[in-house]
């Protein structure tokens, strides 16, 4: 009981914070109203309004007992209380303080929720006394309008909002923060404004919390299913060839497509309002630029460039460490001490430049540039060598920029020492790795004793992710394509065994070859390769390895959202998630990096793949089996004990689908349920019967039906074994099987 | 149409009635009821978000047997759970486990599979009878108790918090 009330104060509290916000800027709205206008006609109803709202927000406040709010609150509305009597004028210094004291209620709205408060009870109460001071001054000298000044300060700050001219023109926004920059005491330095969040709003911007437009985002993203799934029925519709749908297909292809439009459009407005600019993460490089510097006594010049170009925050957030290890990297290992830049004839001063580049609407580039040394090149071939990522013969027909470029990989550094800042040479790997799951890419080029440049492109907002579509038995699955390096076919024949671990050669580089199948533990079918046709076989890089994962099929590339597999399935070893294809399917995601360990555990514990203990048939190919079941879960139940028998299982929905596989196909037998709709157990045995093609298939009912009459009614349509759920084992069904065929 | 009326009405008056009548007698609990062959159990409904027939699975290759796999839920993926295995009940036989309930609280969230989902009613706490000793297979913990006839009141929210439930390989 007691959680649920605490939820529901929670809520309460949630509530209030909309309403107190729109309330506090209806005062804030009226101030500036107020003051801008000499006493007009309407002044009366505007400070009229004023009080209510702020009497509202008192009440408000007061409802959900945060008993400072509503202290604040009091002290306001006193003051328009005795203005709406008319006993006191609204004065010039009595707006700075009713000002101060609604920025400062702003601050506390805002931080209902937070436990260290950043307005304290003494800065409450210093401003209540000076809210009391004003208000007992200005109704003294209520018939003059200039208030007597007793204080330095109030002066001072009376210079700045009462000008000459009243600023008429002046737009609300700008008019508060000019009158922020006066710090007189302690409380008119707080910092009332917390960071990036309580920017006085200009008039056409609406504040947003960024969950709420994360979750915009991903009903948008939904859309795109939507779409796909639109194409995928038209498609299918196309096939049927019905001549009077024609015409109904073509309008509904047209509207497809504009609908694709408008969803795509839809989808790219709303990323384009999670942008944000460059110069947010860029802010916090000077100091990192500076402290560098130094501690590794450099001189550096740092310019920046681009950063009011816009990119998705999300983006931001993932490329800040990579961007900081570059940055270190350009002071610790390309820029040169100033004594060594005086030998080389070059300024002492280092410079290192970042500039963001906007390529097209949806590219950016990152360029990190300094005037440093450069790369040294023996250095780097000397730790791939050593490392073994490459041989001296691949060196030697590598350019110049593709061996620079190994320094992305893991253990490839230039540094021959170790220091706290760099030199393990993982620091790459991991920064190429970053840049390569947000969808981007990263390259360098060097220049020896001129300098070292490096490429970050990125898309401008987290794009929809690409995967080759492979199919592993029945599943199917998607490997990413940024780490895919190339699909080849390989025959039996070119399967080498080292060492019990299974070896292809292409290009003179030598892959160990696992099967996926074996990595994600799923049962071994027979495949083309045994009977003598190649295999589908990609091979996959991260870091510094690859290895080549041989699958049944690679059924194309494919594009999706890269969704999460669900809270209760927080990680699950070798999937990074799943996908969903225009049929609705979902399809899990391989995790590279997972992957390649399991399958280096895989080669150490199983080296030999080739024995499957299937038990098929002697001749050809295994027998094939049709399952005929309505519950899906059924359906690949059968399918699974089926087929760890070593039979080949296709499976239908229902007795008509059943029907129409019969009809295209040839099987050795046929398991089916009793109850599906369409065409039930009983019918399809009878169908299958009376056609004379197909009258001598062994047929097995499984059935949640138990009586007598119903045995009687299969044996009636012609079944061969009548198999009853509720006291069903795997072993009777393999057995049955293995009578029949 | 009047047709529809009329029932819609009949409906309402008898929901309404019944609802009234029940609460007189203490506190109550309105339930999902469904069959998990050979049991009838019951969940809070109010842990309830969706209910579904199961039309296509997704397995995910090396999650716990409890686990059937995914499925897509409006662009959503959901984890299916069939609860026989989760709580360790001997299977016997083969049955549908072809409707599913989407489960939530807080921000756990997954489906489980049922044989049939046969409606909402409202018990009697207070009619609560402990568990039959045939059941012991259950973790006792996930069992709030049984209903005069029979019906099984599992405590839904230890299941959904439980921290068995969550598959975590890293």
């Amino acid at each position: 009981m007691d959680k649920k009330q605490e939820a529901f104060l929670l809520e309460l509290i949630s509530d209030f914070k909309i309403e107190a916000a729109e309330h506090h800027k209806a005062i804030v709205n009226g101030l500036l109203k107020l003051e801008k206008n000499p006493p007009v006609p309407d002044s009366k109803s505007l400070i009229e309004t004023v009080f209510r709202e702020i009497h509202s927000l008192k009440g408000a406040a007061r409802a959900v007992n945060l008993m400072d709010i509503e202290r604040l609150c009091q002290s306001i509305e006193s003051v328009f209380h005795l203005a709406k009597q008319g006993t006191l004028m609204l004065s010039a210094p009595l707006f700075d303080i009713l000002y101060k004291a609604v920025d400062i209620l702003g601050v506390m709205l805002l931080e209902v929720e937070v436990k260290d408060k950043r307005i304290g009870a003494n800065t409450l109460s210093q401003l209540m006394k000076r809210i009391e001071l004003q208000i007992s001054q200005s109704t003294h000298d209520k018939i003059d309008a200039p208030a007597p000044l007793q204080d330095e300060q109030i002066k001072k700050e009376e210079v700045v909002v009462k000008p000459a001219i009243p600023p008429v023109e002046m737009p609300q926004a700008e008019k508060i923060e000019e009158e922020q920059p006066e710090p007189v005491s302690a409380l008119d330095s707080l910092p009332l404004q917390p960071a990036g969040v309580e920017k006085p709003a200009s008039s056409d911007t609406v504040r947003i919390a960024t969950s709420k437009l994360g979750v915009l985002l991903r009903e948008a993203e939904e859309f795109i299913s939507v779409k796909a799934t639109l194409g995928f029925y038209i498609k299918e519709l196309k096939k049927k060839q019905f001549k009077e749908l024609n015409l109904l297909v073509n309008e509904m292809e047209q509207f497809h497509r504009s609908m694709s439009r408008m969803v795509d459009d839809l989808l790219l407005d709303i990323k384009t309002t999670l942008l944000y600019p460059f110069s947010s993460l860029l802010e916090i490089v000077p100091k990192i630029v500076r402290d560098l510097g130094k501690s590794y006594n450099k001189e550096i010049k740092l310019t920046i460039h681009g950063g009011e170009i816009e990119i998705d925050r999300r983006i931001l957030e993932e490329i800040k460490d990579p961007l900081i290890h570059l940055i270190r990297n350009c002071i610790d290992h390309g820029i040169e001490p100033v004594e060594i830049r005086k030998q080389a004839g070059k300024i002492s001063t280092g410079s290192l430049e970042i500039s963001v580049i906007q390529i097209t609407g949806r590219d950016v580039e990152l360029h990190i540039h300094d005037d440093g040394a450069g790369i040294d090149k023996a250095r780097v071939i000397k730790s791939a060598l050593k490392m073994g990522i490459v041989t001296n013969d691949a060196i030697s027909r590598m350019t110049d920029k593709e061996i620079y470029n190994l320094i992305f990989r893991s253990g490839v550094s230039t540094s021959p020492f170790i220091t706290d800042i760099s030199g393990r040479g993982l620091g790459m790997a991991i920064v190429a790795e970053k840049v390569s799951n947000l969808g981007g890419n990263i390259a360098m080029d060097s220049i020896p004793g001129q300098g070292t440049t490096f490429v970050i492109s990125l898309p401008v907002t987290l794009s929809t992710f690409r995967g080759i579509l492979i199919r592993i038995n029945e599943q199917l699955f998607i490997i990413p394509t940024t780490s895919v390096e190339r699909a080849i076919r390989v025959f039996k024949k070119d399967i080498k065994s080292v060492e019990s671990k299974q070896i292809i050669t292409q290009n003179n580089e030598s892959f160990a070859l696992v099967r996926v199948g074996d990595v994600l533990g799923l049962p071994h079918r027979k495949s083309k390769n045994d009977v003598g046709l190649p295999m589908p076989v990609l091979i996959l890089t991260l870091a510094r390895k690859k290895i080549a994962f041989m699958v049944d099929e690679v059924l194309g590339e494919q594009e999706g959202m890269v969704k999460h597999l669900g809270p209760q399935l927080v990680h699950v070893r070798n999937i990074a998630g799943a996908t969903v294809l225009g049929n609705g399917r979902v399809i899990p995601i391989l995790n590279v990096e997972e992957m390649m360990e399991s399958a280096t555990h895989v080669m150490e514990t199983a080296p030999d793949t080739e024995t499957s203990g299937s038990t098929e048939n002697s001749e050809g190919g295994p027998k094939h089996i049709l399952v005929a079941e309505d519950s899906i879960t059924l359906r690949s139940l059968l399918r699974n004990i089926i087929e760890s028998s070593g039979y080949s299982v296709k499976t239908a929905v229902d007795g008509m689908e059943a029907l129409q596989f019969l009809k295209n196909e040839t099987f050795d037998l046929v398991v089916s349920d009793v109850e599906m709709p369409r065409l039930n157990g009983f019918d399809l045995t009878a169908k299958i019967r009376g056609d004379k093609r197909l009258s001598d298939i062994p047929v097995i009912l499984v059935t949640a039906l138990d009586s007598a009459d119903d045995r009687q009614k299969g044996m009636e349509s012609g079944a061969n074994a009548y198999i009853i759920k509720g006291s069903f084992e795997q072993s009777n069904l393999t057995e049955m099987i293995k009578r029949l065929i | 149409m009047k047709d529809e009326q009329l029932i819609l009405q009949e409906r309402a008056k008898k929901i309404a009635g019944w609802k009234t009548e029940l609460t007189s007698k203490g506190e109550s609990l309105v339930v999902v009821e469904f069959q998990l062959i050979p049991e009838r159990y019951c969940i809070a409904g109010s842990f309830v978000t969706e209910v579904l027939p199961l039309k296509a699975i997704t397995p995910i290759p090396g999650v716990p047997a409890f686990v059937l796999g995914v499925m897509n839920v409006r662009g959503k993926i959901i984890s299916i759970i069939n609860l026989k295995t989760f709580f360790n009940l001997k299977e016997t036989g083969i049955t549908q486990l072809n409707k599913i309930i989407i489960v939530k609280q807080n921000q756990m969230e997954f489906a489980i599979v049922t044989d049939a989902i046969t409606g909402t009613r409202e018990i009697l706490l207070s009619s609560l009878s402990a568990p039959p000793v045939t059941l012991s297979g259950i973790g006792a913990d996930y069992i709030k108790g049984v209903t005069p006839d029979g019906l099984i009141l599992l405590d839904i929210a230890t299941v959904l918090s439980s921290k068995s439930i969550i598959v975590n390989q890293k």
